[in-house]
C-alpha cells in the first residue's frame, strides 16, 4: 500500500476504535465490544507501524533521530498533500 | 494532558477554493453549536461527573471534538486559498478578509468572534445533559460534521 | 460504583430506568446492535447504524442513506 492508502488504513481503523472506546466508556463490561476493541487495535498497530517506517512520524517520538527531525516537515495534516 | 498526532481524522482534500462556501462552514469552527463551543461544553463539564462512565466519555468526547475542529480548520484553509481580490469582493467574504487576511479565526458565520457564552458548565450533571442534549440537536441542524459532504448542497443551494 | 453491569456482566442495562419521575429528561442507554463494517463508519460518521441521523436540509427526521 502506499502512503495515502496506509493513512486511509489508519483513519478508519482510528475512527472505528474511538466508536469504540466511547461505547466501552458507558458499557465497559460489554464483551462484544472488547473483543471489537482488541482485534482492531491489532489491525491498527499494524498499519501504524507500516506507515511510520515508510512515511513519516505521527507523534514527535517516532521522529528518526540519527540525521533530522522529520517530525516536523511538510506536510502537516491540514494541506492538500497530506490528503 | 493531551498528545498531538500529525494527521486529520477525517481526509479533507479540495480542489477549487470557494470563499463563499468558507464563510458558512466557519460556523462550525467558532459558531454557537461549532465544535470549539462543543470541546469546551464537554472538557469543562466533566468535572461535575459523579461516576468513572461519565468522567470517561465528557473526557473522550471533548476530546474527540477537537479533532473535528481541525477537519474544519483544514477545510476553510483549502478553501481560501489562492483567492483573487475579484473572488473575495464578489464572495462576500471581503468582510472576513478586512479583518483576518485569510487566517483561521474562530468566529461565527455572522462574523461574532468564538465566546465562551456558548455553552454553560452548572456544576450539575443533569443540568449539564440537557445542555448537551440541546446542542447536539442545534449542531445537528447546523450541519453534521459526520457527513460533511453531504452538507456541501444544503449550503450551496 | 459500576452502574451499567447487569447480573451477566455484560452491560447490557436496560434502555429507561425501571422509575422515571415526571418532569425530567431521559436519554435511552444505547444497546448493541450489529455495526458498520470500518470503511461505511468511517464514511457515516458511525460505527452504530442507529445513530447515523444526518441532516438532509430539511424539517423532519429524514433518514437518508446513500
Amino acid at each position: 500500500m502506499n502512503g495515502t492508502n496506509l493513512m486511509r488504513a489508519i483513519q478508519m481503523y482510528d475512527f472505528y476504535l474511538y466508536e469504540l472506546n466511547l461505547y466501552l466508556d458507558t458499557h465497559p463490561t460489554d464483551r462484544k465490544a472488547l473483543d471489537l476493541f482488541k482485534k482492531y487495535t491489532e489491525m491498527r498497530t499494524a498499519a501504524y507501524d507500516a506507515y511510520t517506517s515508510k512515511y513519516g512520524p505521527i507523534t514527535a517520538e517516532q521522529s528518526s533521530t540519527n540525521e533530522r527531525f522529520n517530525w516536523v516537515d511538510d506536510p502537516w495534516p491540514w494541506e492538500r498533500s497530506a490528503n | 494532558m493531551w498528545a498531538y498526532e500529525k494527521k486529520l481524522q477525517y481526509p479533507v482534500n479540495i480542489k477549487n477554493n470557494n470563499p463563499k462556501l468558507a464563510q458558512a462552514i466557519i460556523d462550525q469552527l467558532g459558531g454557537p453549536d461549532g465544535e470549539l463551543a462543543a470541546s469546551m461544553r464537554y472538557l469543562n463539564q466533566r468535572y461535575a461527573a459523579p461516576y468513572a462512565q461519565v468522567k470517561g466519555v465528557l473526557t473522550d468526547i471533548g476530546t474527540e471534538e477537537l479533532a473535528h475542529l481541525e477537519i474544519v480548520s483544514a477545510i476553510l484553509y483549502q478553501l481560501t486559498r489562492n483567492l483573487t481580490i475579484e473572488q473575495i469582493k464578489a464572495s462576500g467574504f471581503d468582510t472576513y478578509f478586512v479583518d483576518h487576511t485569510a487566517g483561521i479565526y474562530p468566529a461565527g458565520a455572522s462574523g461574532m468572534p468564538f465566546t465562551a457564552a456558548y455553552f454553560q458548565s452548572k456544576g450539575d450533571p443533569v443540568t449539564d445533559l440537557v445542555e448537551d442534549l440541546a446542542a447536539d440537536g442545534a449542531a445537528r441542524l447546523g450541519r453534521p460534521l459526520k457527513n460533511y459532504r453531504n452538507s456541501y448542497p444544503y449550503y450551496m443551494k | 460504583m459500576n452502574t451499567n453491569t447487569n447480573a451477566a456482566g455484560n452491560g447490557s442495562m436496560s434502555a429507561f430506568p425501571a422509575e422515571t419521575p415526571v418532569g425530567m429528561c431521559y436519554v435511552p442507554f444505547q444497546q448493541w446492535e450489529t455495526p458498520y463494517a470500518e470503511n461505511i463508519a468511517l464514511e457515516r460518521g458511525t460505527m452504530f447504524p442507529s445513530l447515523d441521523l444526518p441532516f438532509c436540509g430539511k424539517e423532519g427526521s429524514c433518514r437518508e442513506r446513500n
